[in-house]
């Protein structure tokens, strides 16, 4: 009886788990048999009608799930596909999916599982700039197109087909000076808050910024002649030890008009300190920021603005790139290039392709439209 | 009641036999993920994929096995992934301190054991619990790793070191193949079925885990047999930590990171008992085959990422739950 008590209760405990099991796994398996039936009897009735409904395969893998920045790509893959299908011509499947945590090698199984679905071209945000060359090697030749989105893989661009850079970052060190400039009337001393000392995208427009300034009697006619980069400190991305170095910025440099941050975590510990201090029409501070960590600052007046890339546009980018590499014969090479909405973008002689010129500025007009 | 019991003893003896093993429970979930992953996605009709993603989950599956044993001896080892990835990483540094890569390989293996030599020093000499050593170990070990190459990739390493997993035993179809490393998984699945069912060495283990102290009396060194148990583990996992290194060309310290539990979640499915004295390596290799489908299933099925770690902790439960019901049963029972 009581073996046989202990069995029943086994086969439940087992039936219930495979039908839980069940259950959680049936939407999404339901949603694409019915999608690609559907799919294959348009296709039919299509052919017979003679005109011909363009398929293509997109998939989306992200550093991790979960993280709102990549949100917000993935909403412009979405944006990009509905209005490509609303004309009709095409119909196209999409999918975004990714790890659970940031890890080098966690993105593996994803590229793999796309490559078995066939997909078209892989939009990848690496968490590695080299862990991944033999998957994509092995994916690429399977016949998948690799694309890096909102960035590169420095030393392994051999492995990809084509990046897709969130800003062109010749252009970021003079769009901040000149955002700077506009604030605080193109007069006065600034300072930068940087993040590490080796963070290579920081030290580059950095540079870029020390540049212009020590040039700035002839840079663009003497438009920022009046202007005077005192330091450049670096507050490590840390929130604690930016906001000292902005303390310790704001004692040393009295009459400061304004302080440049070039990195999110910087921006936003620099901003709460001339918050909290009340000072923050005194000392104005700008840089690159994340809309979603800004927009109580903007709202409180605390800051004028930002800027950053827009990546909901990348993913829309994206849509577009893939359908030129599938019908319109883009093949990668330097200088070919494509249309996203009647504007032509083109590839460099890296491989790269540049989604913006300039980075997009945020301010109070704007703000609420942005989620990441 | 008594109808019941001569019913029971009715049944033939290789049923009952059956219906008692503890590789039932993994057997029968096993059929039940095929049937739902094959229902599931077309991919799983398509062997060289299938092939192509085992020869992903096997390297840590080859370490499992010897978690098994440990297991079944009482303990556990959480430094699993953490051992393969200090020994992979350091052999890749060796290697670009220009020691040649077959020795590189071979202190690869030593670091390994002498992972496995700490632990078993805690825990087998010492005798401190399993459980917090080995917690400590997986971040002193990842931290040694880290220590050594910081957020860099360390990888260029000869031609033939690179993808072992892709030599081909055989092949099938068009691209299809059957690696290697299979090849090594299954051998050594053979060999620790023997040694932990078919020698005395076994028998050691099933004792200590059962009842240690009985174990004692009956003359069985528990402290040699307990050592000897993590240098194996130790051994075992520097060697998957390399083959992974030759399979991805490159290593990181963050390597095989938050695979704990996928090693005790295939240990305790295969029917091992989380307090000792019962463990399976058939049940463990049926185990392993189960989470590697049900792994990828998940993923093919475009489950996202938060769910399969729901999946994958109900799993835990149950595979913990299920062995233990029939005690749990007769502890009612008796009350």
């Amino acid at each position: 009886m009581k073996k046989i008590l202990a069995m029943l209760l086994l086969t439940a405990m087992v039936g219930t788990m495979i039908l839980s099991g069940c259950s959680k796994k049936e939407t999404p398996a339901e949603e694409t048999t019915e999608e690609t039936t559907e799919t294959t009897e348009e296709t039919t009735e299509t052919t017979e009608e003679t005109t011909e409904v363009k398929t293509l395969n997109i998939v989306f893998i992200p550093k991790n799930l979960g993280n709102p920045y990549f949100e917000a790509i993935g909403d412009g893959f979405e944006k990009g596909i509905a209005d490509l299908e609303a004309t009709g011509e095409y119909d196209i499947t999409y999918e975004m999916t990714g790890p659970a945590t940031p890890e080098a090698t966690t993105q593996i199984e994803y590229i793999e599982a796309a490559v078995q679905k066939k997909a078209d071209v892989i939009f990848i945000a690496p968490n590695s700039n080299d862990a991944l060359n033999s998957t994509f090697d092995d994916a690429r030749a399977a016949g998948t197109k690799i694309v890096i989105i909102n960035g590169d893989i420095p030393g392994s661009e051999d492995h990809r087909d084509a990046a897709i850079m969130p800003c062109n970052f010749d252009n970021v060190a003079k769009a901040q000076i000149e955002l700077m400039g506009s604030y605080i009337g193109y007069k006065g001393q600034f300072a930068v808050l940087s993040a590490t000392t080796d963070a290579p995208d920081q030290n580059y427009w950095v540079d870029g910024m020390k540049e212009i300034m020590a040039d700035k009697d002839n840079y663009e006619g003497g438009k920022y002649k009046d202007m005077e980069l005192v330091d450049v400190v670096y507050g490590d991305d840390l929130p604690e030890k930016s906001t000292t170095e902005m303390e310790a910025l704001l004692t040393k440099y009295p009459d400061l008009a304004g302080v440049i941050c070039p990195t999110t975590v910087g921006i936003a510990a620099a901003t709460k300190v001339v918050e909290t201090k009340g000072i923050a029409d005194k000392v104005i501070v700008t840089g690159l920021g994340l809309p979603s960590e800004m927009k109580g600052y903007v709202e409180s007046g605390s800051s004028m603005g930002f800027q950053l890339w827009d990546p909901p546009f990348e993913g829309e980018m994206g849509v577009y790139l893939a359908v030129a590499v599938k019908y319109d014969g883009f093949d990668f090479s330097a200088g070919s290039s494509f249309d996203v909405n009647g504007t032509s973008y083109s590839i460099l002689d890296d491989g790269q392709i540049m989604s913006l010129d300039e980075p997009k500025l945020f301010d109070k007009n704007n703000l609420d439209e942005f989620t990441y | 009641m008594s109808k019941e019991k001569v019913k029971g003893q009715g049944m033939p003896l290789g049923l009952r036999k059956l219906i008692h093993s503890r590789e039932l429970v993994p057997f029968v979930l096993l059929i039940a993920v095929i049937i739902v992953c094959v229902s599931l996605s077309e991919s799983f009709r398509d062997m060289t994929y299938l092939m192509k993603t085992l020869s992903r989950y096997i390297e840590l599956a080859m370490a499992t096995l010897v978690l098994t044993m440990i297991v079944t001896a009482g303990m556990i080892d959480l430094s699993v992934p953490s051992v393969m990835c200090c020994s992979a990483t350091l052999a890749a540094v060796c290697f670009h301190h220009g020691v040649p890569m077959g020795v590189a390989i071979v202190i690869g293996l030593i670091v390994g054991m002498v992972c496995g030599i700490f632990n078993g020093i805690l825990i087998a000499h010492v005798g401190l619990p399993a459980m917090i050593v080995t917690i400590g170990t997986q971040n002193v070990f990842r931290g040694i790793a880290q220590i050594f190459i910081g957020d860099q990739s360390l990888g260029k390493f000869p031609d033939w070191f690179n993808s072992w997993e892709k030599i081909a035993l055989f092949r099938f179809g068009t691209t299809g193949y059957v690696g290697v490393t299979i090849l090594i998984f299954v051998l050594l699945a053979i060999f620790f079925y023997l040694l932990l069912h078919r020698t005395s060495y076994g028998r050691k283990v099933f004792a200590i885990g059962a009842n240690e102290r009985a174990a004692i009396y009956s003359g069985v060194n528990t402290k040699s047999i307990k050592m000897s148990l993590f240098v194996i583990s130790g051994f075992v996992s520097g060697f998957a930590g390399i083959l992974t290194m030759s399979r991805l060309l490159l290593v990181r310290y963050d390597m095989n990171q938050n695979t704990e539990v996928d090693t005790v979640v295939m240990v305790l499915l295969g029917g091992a008992d989380i307090n000792g004295g019962r463990g399976s390596m058939i049940g463990t290799f049926i185990a392993i085959i189960m989470v590697f489908l049900l792994k990828t299933g998940l993923i093919v099925a475009g489950v996202t990422a938060d769910q399969q770690m729901f999946v994958m902790g109900l799993l835990l439960l149950v595979s913990v739950i299920i062995p233990n019901i029939k005690t749990l049963i007769q502890a009612q029972k008796d009350k």
